[in-house]
């Protein structure tokens, strides 16, 4: 399959298979279609699909498939033998419908109560309600009696993770929790990925290796930020992301995380270190570019290889100047005590701060508290929370023998941040308030 | 479309004097539109009310008469203030269908509480307001109050409606959120918060039981140290 993992077509298909049925789950065109029974099946495959990191696209009759960009998914997830009106309150004029049932099929069923849904919506003998709901399709209906969302009053919605949730009720006036049902009304889908430049080779979690059939293929010590450890090696014969492809390339496998989150691997600097990357977080937008983007403002600042091929920047707090390891793949930003004592930090006065458990599951005891006045290149953050020890990680990266500060995405998520690897250069993007 | 049960009309009728018939229960229905339509509607609401066993059908015959009807039923929250010195307002949803059948255990529930409940609702949604009558100066009286009004929604959510119509949860239906809503729903919901809201400083503490903050895991409900304490209680 073509994104982060080694499942074949075939092997994808037979996992579905086992949720789905043998004969709802088959090869097409590059793709396993797999069409769930119900609400249920649909939360097993897409807990499979995020388990291993394969991309999803729900379709229902197609009729709308052609909307905008074309993808190309791992998992076509059909919903059309989740179809068939499921109750028609006529009395209450209400009715509740499977996601895959078309739109003409609802309308007769509530015909026989002389009732209708007040939209035309395109191609209403095959277009479903689910994909019209997805792509918020509606006719000229719309100018007497409101669009589609004024008129869904409810949902059960299958997240991602393969949470099912509901919102709304079977009532006509309800303002109890949030009206998601609103919010999916045109919301196509989406999906996410992690990109960890603090991660100097890719990795897979143990449980993923398993599930995906990966074997060993050798050991190599692993610098964890708490600790060396040896591990193992898997070679993957592809590995393709956002159009850069590895192949084949050797990766950490590690041990099951800690912390539970469900995690198909890392992605480091070996796919992506020779590329330029846009870090977006406030925008929530990540990209892979071959160039650095036009209109980028301000100065760049100018980066330092260090251990690994990882990218370190000078980083001021208040007068005291510091080695910053940029790293997307920490929660939380560390400094060492040589910076510590610098900023004049007591070891005694400090508050507890989290025990951290990096890629090697080591715990380690940290001291919190807050540093201000930190200049990022263009980018200044008045106040700033920071973890205080003296982790392995800050002489695994080569910076251990003087003030250090591990960038975490705490500091991070607040600005843009832009990292053209070849030209060594980082820029961050000034105050957006 | 209005209801009004016996006790809201003896209130309001105390209140405003609008000549309400002595019944058990009053539907009032307004028309909207132009003159030959809501004439020609108006006998087709009579002849329902009249095959549904109405036995009497008055039609305002001047804006005054008009007026002074929705006086009472306006008034009526307030009017009950005549009839009891302290009352709660609730504020919940069923399918329409479900209303006579809900009505009757609404009345159960009271009588088992030995409480009063007044329902003034607005009939062709479902949202109901039932006012909950107690005295406060009567030891215990207020809890029990308190008890039959979060009693009543859950009765709306049994019968597949909603804790809220129209007012909204804030701190007083936090329980009764998780009593609709199951945990990952709820969760759910809380993406979305915290998508907006990440540092938790619009409404914080509101809407979503407890413990429901950004940085905080869901789990079963922990008491308020005044709670443990016996100093405060949740309802």
């Amino acid at each position: 399959m073509s994104t982060s993992t080694a499942l074949t077509l075939e092997q994808g298909a037979a996992q579905l298979a086992a949720i789905v049925g043998a004969e709802h789950s088959i090869v097409r065109a590059n793709k396993v279609v797999a069409a769930p029974a119900d609400a249920q099946q649909v939360a097993e495959v897409l807990r499979f699909t995020s388990a291993h990191g394969l991309t999803v696209m729900p379709s229902g009759s197609g009729t709308k498939l052609g909307w905008g960009n074309p993808v190309e998914p791992d998992i076509e997830l059909s919903m059309m033998r989740i179809c068939g009106l499921r109750e028609h309150a006529w009395q209450d004029m209400t009715c509740t419908v499977a996601a895959g049932c078309s739109w003409t099929a609802m309308e007769t069923q509530l015909r026989r109560h002389g009732q209708m849904v007040a939209l035309d919506p395109l191609w209403p003998d095959r277009a479903t309600v689910g994909g019209i709901i997805a792509a918020n399709d509606s006719g000229a209906l719309r100018l007497k009696f409101g669009g589609l969302r004024d008129l869904i009053i409810g949902m059960t919605i299958v997240l991602a993770d393969g949470t099912i949730a509901k919102t709304g009720g079977k009532v006509v006036k309800n303002v109890a929790g949030y009206d998601l049902h609103k919010l999916m009304t045109g919301s196509f889908g989406t999906h996410r990925f992690v990109f960890d430049t603090g991660a100097e080779g890719s990795a897979v979690y143990a449980n993923f290796a398993e599930s995906a059939g990966l074997v060993e293929a050798g050991r190599a010590t692993l610098q964890g930020q708490t600790g060396a450890a040896d591990v193992p090696l898997i070679r993957l014969s592809e590995l393709t992301l956002d159009g850069v492809r590895k192949a084949p390339i050797d990766v950490v496998k590690l041990p099951p995380r800690a912390d539970g989150v469900p995690l198909a691997g890392i992605v480091g600097l070996d796919v992506f270190g020779d590329r330029t990357i846009d870090f977006d977080l406030p925008r929530r937008r990540i990209a892979l570019l071959a160039a650095r983007p036009a209109g980028l403002v301000g100065a760049p600042v100018s980066a330092t290889p260090t251990t690994g091929n990882l990218l370190t920047i000078p980083v001021t707090i208040g007068s005291v100047s510091a080695t910053a390891v940029i790293d997307t793949g920490a929660r939380k930003t560390r400094i060492n005590w040589a910076l510590g004592r610098l900023l004049g930090l007591d070891p005694a006065k400090l508050a507890k701060g989290d025990t951290i458990q990096g890629a090697t599951n080591k715990p380690i005891e940290t001291g919190a508290t807050r540093v201000a006045d930190v200049h990022l290149g263009d980018r200044r953050l008045a106040d700033a929370p920071v973890l205080v020890a003296d982790l392995p990680v800050f002489e695994a990266f080569g910076v251990d023998d003087r003030p250090a500060i591990i960038l975490g995405l705490d500091w991070l998520e607040k600005t843009r941040m832009v990292v053209d690897f070849p030209a060594r250069q980082v820029w961050f993007e000034g105050d957006r308030n | 479309m209005e209801i009004m049960d016996a006790l809201s009309i003896e209130a309001a009728e105390a209140a405003v004097h609008a000549h309400y018939p002595v019944c058990k229960g009053l539907l009032l229905v307004e028309l909207d539109g132009p003159r030959s339509e809501v004439e020609a509607l108006m006998q087709a609401v009579q002849d329902m009310c009249r095959h549904n066993g109405a036995w009497e059908i008055r039609v305002a015959q001047s804006e005054q008469e008009r007026a002074l009807v929705w006086k009472g039923r306006k008034a009526a929250f307030a009017a009950v203030g005549r009839i009891s010195p302290n009352y709660i307002v609730q504020d919940g949803v069923i399918p329409r269908t479900a209303l006579p059948h809900l009505l009757d255990e609404i009345g159960q529930l009271a009588s088992a509480a030995g409480l009063r409940v007044a329902n003034v609702f607005h009939a062709g949604d479902g949202n109901l307001h039932p006012l909950v009558l107690y005295d406060q100066s009567v030891a215990g009286q207020e809890e029990k109050a308190l008890e039959l009004s979060y009693r009543i929604l859950q009765l709306c959510v049994d019968n597949g409606g909603s804790i809220t119509g129209e007012h909204g949860v804030g701190k007083e239906k936090q329980e009764a959120l998780g009593y609709m809503f199951s945990e990952p729903d709820l969760a759910t919901m809380q993406l979305v918060r915290c998508a907006f809201d990440p540092e938790n400083i619009a409404n914080p503490d509101k809407i979503f039981p407890r413990p429901r903050l950004c940085a905080e895991k869901p789990g079963p409900y922990t008491p308020h140290p005044l709670e443990t304490a016996g100093i405060a209680e949740i309802f």
